[in-house]
């Protein structure tokens, strides 16, 4: 408790999350009016069902997609100096010279952080999803949307992790920016594969595709969200519909083995992050 | 009882500095210098004793426990150099947040008998109703105030004060001495690293010497200062003439100059001699030339002069400290 009380003090007095709801308020206005838009195109129109449902999905997974950025520059922008940043302005000083194990500092630290990352997250994922299902009537399970929040959750708190890790053993902005690179090339490696698939499979770019996908599941993660926000509503979609859909195609949807291997490499990365920290001199 | 025991610590950067085969020995109720110039390894010392720096060689024990333990630091204060606090967080945080560090549950670090503690080490460390502002808004004099009152929290019996009047005007300096003569008065032990030597002459028990990574000298601050070379004679009926005279007899390694002279033949004269036994003999031949000599006074060495003849005159070279 002492640790989310304590993160959330940071994020609130140095004005992070006063800022960062100001702008993510801007970008889900906009967003909703967008599909607000949309769905009043449809009014009056005929249109086909398949059409509109297929349209839903494409601003759903680019909202979906922008959030999740919006998540990660917070994320960078928030701990990329998490350990690094308070060992250069001497704050770690005195708070590891207390008679508390550095595993627990480290590991307090990422749940505080994490708490009100997953608040945030929780808040973005509901506030793309509701205009999509209300406006524009886009079927929503309970189930499915309990799974996908998971996952949706999920991508941060991997990326939070190997933001923890990298400031253990990089200064601040060179983590910020390894963390920035890596979680883009994740994201870029994903885009490109589903267009390289749509032309043939291209042997390279995949394995190139999955080895990035193994140092960063982020873009894996938001293809099994899309893939399980389809999976199983029955919709009336043409066969290629979703294989339409360029970039944001469900290729490769990750299998649930692979979401087991994100559960263990969060743990390995939370490990090595606290092994590493445990090993360091603070000079 | 021995609180810190240090058995040839040494942690070498990859610049070449840090400290090697430091081995000290701290017992309750004292207060201890560590002495050196800048650069010299104290804060590297430091920093292995409370497990921020992990030593290359050697070991070492705190309460007991070896250092880097946290158990070892259940006991110890510690105020660091260089430090910085949330400036987010008002000094009443901070502290509440290193009880939190320290193994208090939130609601105990909100009761009433904390929050009374709080208020009693702010005024302690002389900030008083200040220390309810958020750090932001504080001098860089009151932050190491700050630093002090969270040293002082949890009621430590050994507290490790790294430069603990280096940002504070005379004034601020001064309360600090008081405080470590209070804390003394108290039984606590006090670790004290410091380059100002006006805090160590006028509180230090104990003194030892850091220069370039190397304990030059450790023990008892009196014996650090003892010089058995130097001697104030004060005499009277004393003639410009007689130093040279003298000189033709004195012994080889001895010399006379005179301080003071007055109209009156009153005259005070500095006396280089190897031992006692020499000064005997000198006193012997001014009585015989007809000198009275009225007191004889071994000159204690400055603490000063004892800090540059240990550095040779000369700084570590910026080495990391």
């Amino acid at each position: 408790m002492s640790w989310i009380a304590f993160a959330g003090k940071e994020l609130f007095r140095k004005r992070i999350f006063p800022v960062t709801f100001v702008l993510s308020l801007l970008f889900v206005s906009l967003f909703t009016f967008g599909v607000y838009k949309i769905s009043t195109n449809f009014e009056g129109h005929v249109e086909t069902l398949a059409g509109n449902v297929s349209d839903s999905i494409v601003l759903m997974t680019l909202g979906l997609l922008f959030s999740q950025m919006i998540i990660a520059f917070f994320i960078l922008f928030t701990t990329m100096g998490a350990i690094s940043g308070e060992i250069e302005n001497g704050l770690m000083l005195a708070i590891l010279s207390r008679p508390i194990p550095r595993w627990k500092v480290y590991l307090g630290k990422y749940a505080g952080y994490a708490f009100w990352l997953v608040l945030y997250a929780a808040i973005m994922y509901f506030a793309i999803m509701m205009p999509v299902h209300y406006l524009l009537h886009f079927p929503m399970l309970p189930l499915t949307l309990l799974k996908t929040f998971l996952l949706f959750i999920w991508t941060p708190l991997l990326l939070l992790a190997v933001c923890m890790l990298g400031s253990t053993f990089l200064p601040m902005l060179g983590n910020g920016v390894a963390c920035a690179m890596l979680y883009g090339l994740s994201m870029f490696s994903g885009f490109a594969e589903n267009i390289f698939n749509k032309v043939g499979e291209n042997e390279m770019v995949s394995r190139f595709a999955f080895l990035l996908k193994l140092l960063m599941p982020a873009n894996s993660m938001l293809n099994r969200i899309t893939f399980e926000l389809l999976d199983g509503l029955e919709l009336p979609l043409p066969t290629q519909a979703v294989e339409s859909m360029g970039p944001f195609a469900t290729f490769n949807v990750p299998s649930n083995a692979f979401v087991g291997y994100t559960i263990v490499y969060l743990i390995i990365i939370l490990a090595l992050g606290c092994f590493g920290f445990r090993k360091k001199d603070i000079a | 009882m021995i609180i810190l025991q240090t058995d040839r610590l040494s942690k070498t950067y990859a610049s070449g500095t840090g400290c090697s085969n430091i081995s000290l020995t701290i017992k309750q109720g004292q207060i201890f210098g560590l002495l050196g110039p800048n650069g010299a390894g104290k804060s590297t010392f430091v920093k292995m004793v409370v497990g921020l720096l992990r030593p290359d060689s050697g070991s070492g024990t705190l309460f007991g426990k070896p250092i880097g333990d946290p158990e070892s630091r259940v006991k110890l204060g510690y105020l660091p150099e260089l430090f910085r606090f949330q400036d987010w967080l008002t000094g009443a945080e901070v502290l509440r947040y290193h009880a939190g560090l320290c193994g208090m549950t939130r609601a105990q670090t909100k009761s009433a008998s904390f929050a009374a503690r709080i208020k009693e080490v702010f005024r302690t460390c002389g900030l008083n109703e200040r220390g309810y502002d958020r750090v932001r808004q504080y001098s860089k004099g009151m932050q190491q105030r700050l630093g002090l009152a969270c040293a002082l929290l949890m009621d430590p019996d050994f507290i490790i004060l790294d430069e603990p009047s280096s940002a504070l005007d005379p004034i601020g300096r001064y309360e600090v001495r008081q405080l470590l003569e209070r804390l003394r008065s108290e039984g606590k032990t006090v670790f004290l690293n410091t380059h100002l030597l006006e805090d160590v002459e006028a509180v230090c028990d104990e003194v030892a010497f850091l220069h370039k990574g190397q304990l030059r000298a450790s023990g008892p601050m009196q014996e650090m200062l003892r010089t058995d070379s130097s001697w104030e004679l004060t005499v009277s009926g004393w003639l410009p003439e007689l130093q040279e005279e003298l000189s033709e007899q004195l012994l080889p390694g001895m010399a006379v100059e005179v301080t003071k002279k007055a109209a009156d033949g009153s005259a005070v004269l500095k006396v280089s001699a190897h031992n006692r036994e020499q000064i005997g003999y000198l006193i012997r031949l001014l009585v015989e030339e007809g000198v009275t000599v009225y007191e004889v006074v071994p000159v204690q060495g400055s603490l000063e002069a004892w800090f540059l003849s240990m550095s040779g005159g000369e700084a570590a070279g910026g080495a990391r400290s």
